[in-house]
């Protein structure tokens, strides 16, 4: 199910993060990749050079939308002026679907910048879904939602986390972003089993797919998107595949960044996965 | 706290009370503190939210994000202010910047508006500049200056027979967003020039946690002596400049930023003019010269239309 509703009918490839140490070798060695995914807040700005780059990048590549700040799960509303200048730029881009996180980040107007993990209870969810309806009304594309990774989990969660994520999903008819090294880390931080996720995950509603590697330490790991992709993962991405079929995937790497011929090496490891001839198998026989 | 039926936290409460775990200041160690500023217990709070496990408590479950916030943060806004680091020495910085968040979070989706209060905050709390007040707000006014013409919009530049319209009163016209004027008492341009590079590129948004980049040893930089400056931070070709001005220019230059009409301005920049250069001849020399080089770095527009919200409403 490469292409669905969920990601506008988008049949992209494997694609890489567009960041800054980045942008001379792109514009001008034009390297072949698929697609580029953009931080939305980084390019919401009212000029200068970062909407000089996304424009000469849009002259040759097709670009997705990925955000980090819309905080889907905070209990307060969406700020207008964030998602006019949201708009905008889906309109600049002209972004086939966008993501964000499933995630809250801000109460009373304070922001965290940071991905804070939901308590997975029925009030969250409606809450969660009505806001990405709302968004995805108000913006007029598709909105596919990322499980993030996560270090605390709440008493009061009543359900799983896949539990959660799919009755977001369905309440706000979305699509997934699916993340499968934070499937792994937090597998590992809360001990779970990340096969049993990833049975879980409604398939025909996942749009794309996120793989990036992580730190280890002692006694938990860290989503640091700042080395390769580990064998754990790489396996689950497999097993998704097996699940979903051939999907949209992109490389997250986002510190102590490389240079883009690594980047893309790593990223075109995905293919191994993508071209080869998949079963497209029942979500019974996983 | 109150509970539903079923003993859960109202949304809204139970992220109120994690929020103020992640954003209680950390101790000496950077490590969560066990009490908050009031005296009450951060563990038992994190203890009636988050389960523990896998060998953590309750507030080590959380200190990972408490910890993450503020190393992000403060490196966000080491970052902006590489100038009022150096001037007020690594060590310093870092606590001020935690009073500074303190008093002012965020309240902006993006981490580049976190600076936006900090010469604000400076003149309320100059205590943190010692004998550099003056100067250090000055520092923070023009580094954020900087931030925000990197991004500001800029508008289509009207070219040398426009502005001669303009000038006959057949057009109104503006400075560009992304040209901000200043009054200083101290050279800041020539110090941070002195001091650093201060090209500025785009901040990625990243979620690793990281020490923070605050080395030992730092070394405070002193500041320069007192020199009436007039200055221009803006945006050109994509970088970031300094453009030194005299009076009557800032005069004219700030008149437009404030929205008042050519005349008014012109007024304004006459009256600044030495006495000496009070000819009509040398009056008229002075603004041809002004508007010549203003032109050519692109500093005027004209006001933009009211729909340029591409009718998002």
């Amino acid at each position: 199910m490469p292409a669905n509703r969920f990601n506008g009918f988008s049949d992209l490839g494997v694609g890489i993060g567009l960041r800054v140490p980045h942008y001379q070798h792109i514009l001008e060695n034009r390297p072949g990749v698929d697609w580029f995914e953009i931080i939305s807040e980084n390019y919401m700005v009212d000029g200068g050079r970062p909407l000089h780059i996304l424009d000469s990048i849009l002259e040759h590549y097709k670009v997705i939308q990925h955000g980090v700040g819309l905080y889907f799960g905070s209990s307060e509303p969406i700020p207008r002026d964030q998602l006019q200048k949201l708009k905008r730029l889906v309109q600049r881009t002209k972004t086939p679907f966008l993501s964000d996180h499933l995630c809250w980040g801000s109460v009373d107007g304070k922001v965290s910048h940071d991905l804070l993990p939901l308590p997975y209870t029925m009030e969250a969810a409606k809450h969660t879904a009505e806001k990405v309806k709302m968004a995805q009304e108000f913006l007029e594309v598709p909105i596919c939602v990322e499980n993030v990774s996560s270090y605390a989990e709440f008493k009061d969660s009543t359900m799983t986390e896949w539990e959660f994520l799919s009755e977001v999903v369905e309440r706000a008819d979305c699509g997934i972003l699916l993340d499968v090294n934070n499937i792994y880390v937090s597998s590992i931080n809360h001990r779970f089993d990340p096969f049993e996720y990833l049975k879980g995950v409604p398939a025909e509603r996942v749009g794309q797919i996120h793989i990036a590697g992580h730190s280890t330490y002692p006694a938990y790991l860290l989503d640091t998107h700042d080395h390769p992709v580990c064998d754990p993962v790489w396996a689950l991405y497999q097993q998704a595949l097996q699940k979903l079929g051939p999907t949209n995937t992109l490389l997250e790497w986002d510190d102590k960044i490389p240079s883009f011929d690594e980047v893309h090496r790593e990223a075109c490891k995905a293919w191994a996965f993508l071209g080869k001839k998949i079963d497209v198998v029942q979500e019974a026989t996983l | 706290m109150s509970t539903n039926s079923s003993g859960e936290r109202p949304l809204r409460e139970l992220q109120q009370e994690f929020f103020r775990l992640v954003t209680a200041p950390l101790d000496a160690d950077d490590r969560s503190r066990s009490a908050f500023s009031d005296g009450s217990s951060a563990e038992k709070a994190a203890e009636l939210l988050v389960k523990p496990g896998g060998g953590f408590t309750s507030l080590q479950r959380t200190e990972l994000y408490n910890r993450q916030y503020w190393f992000r943060l403060i490196d966000s806004v080491a970052e902006d202010f590489p100038g009022l680091r150096s001037l007020m020495g690594a060590a310093s910085f870092y606590e001020m910047t935690i009073a500074y968040l303190k008093r002012y979070p965020s309240s902006s989706f993006s981490m580049r508006y976190l600076g936006r209060h900090l010469a604000q905050f400076l003149k309320e709390e100059p205590s943190w500049l010692g004998e550099d007040v003056e100067f250090g707000i000055e520092v923070a006014e023009i580094e954020y200056a900087q931030s925000a013409a990197f991004e500001a919009a800029s508008f289509p530049a009207l070219n040398p027979a426009q502005i001669v319209a303009v000038s006959l009163g057949e057009m109104t016209f503006m400075l560009q967003p992304c040209v901000f004027i200043f009054e200083l008492q101290y050279p800041v341009d020539e110090w941070l020039r002195s001091t650093r590079t201060f090209e500025r590129d785009a901040s990625e948004a990243s979620h690793s946690e990281e020490a923070c980049r605050f080395e030992e040893g730092h070394e405070r930089l002193a500041p320069p002596e007192k020199k009436p400056t007039w200055l221009a931070v803006h945006r050109h070709n994509l970088k970031i400049y300094f453009k030194a001005l005299d009076k009557p220019q800032f005069e004219v230059l700030s008149a437009l930023k404030r929205g008042e009409t050519l005349a008014e301005g012109l007024d304004r920049g006459i009256e600044a003019l030495p006495e000496e250069s009070l000819t009509p001849k040398l009056i008229t020399k002075a603004i041809q010269g002004w508007f010549a080089v203003w032109g050519e770095l692109s500093w005027f527009s004209k006001a933009p239309e009211r729909d340029s919200l591409n009718g998002i409403r």
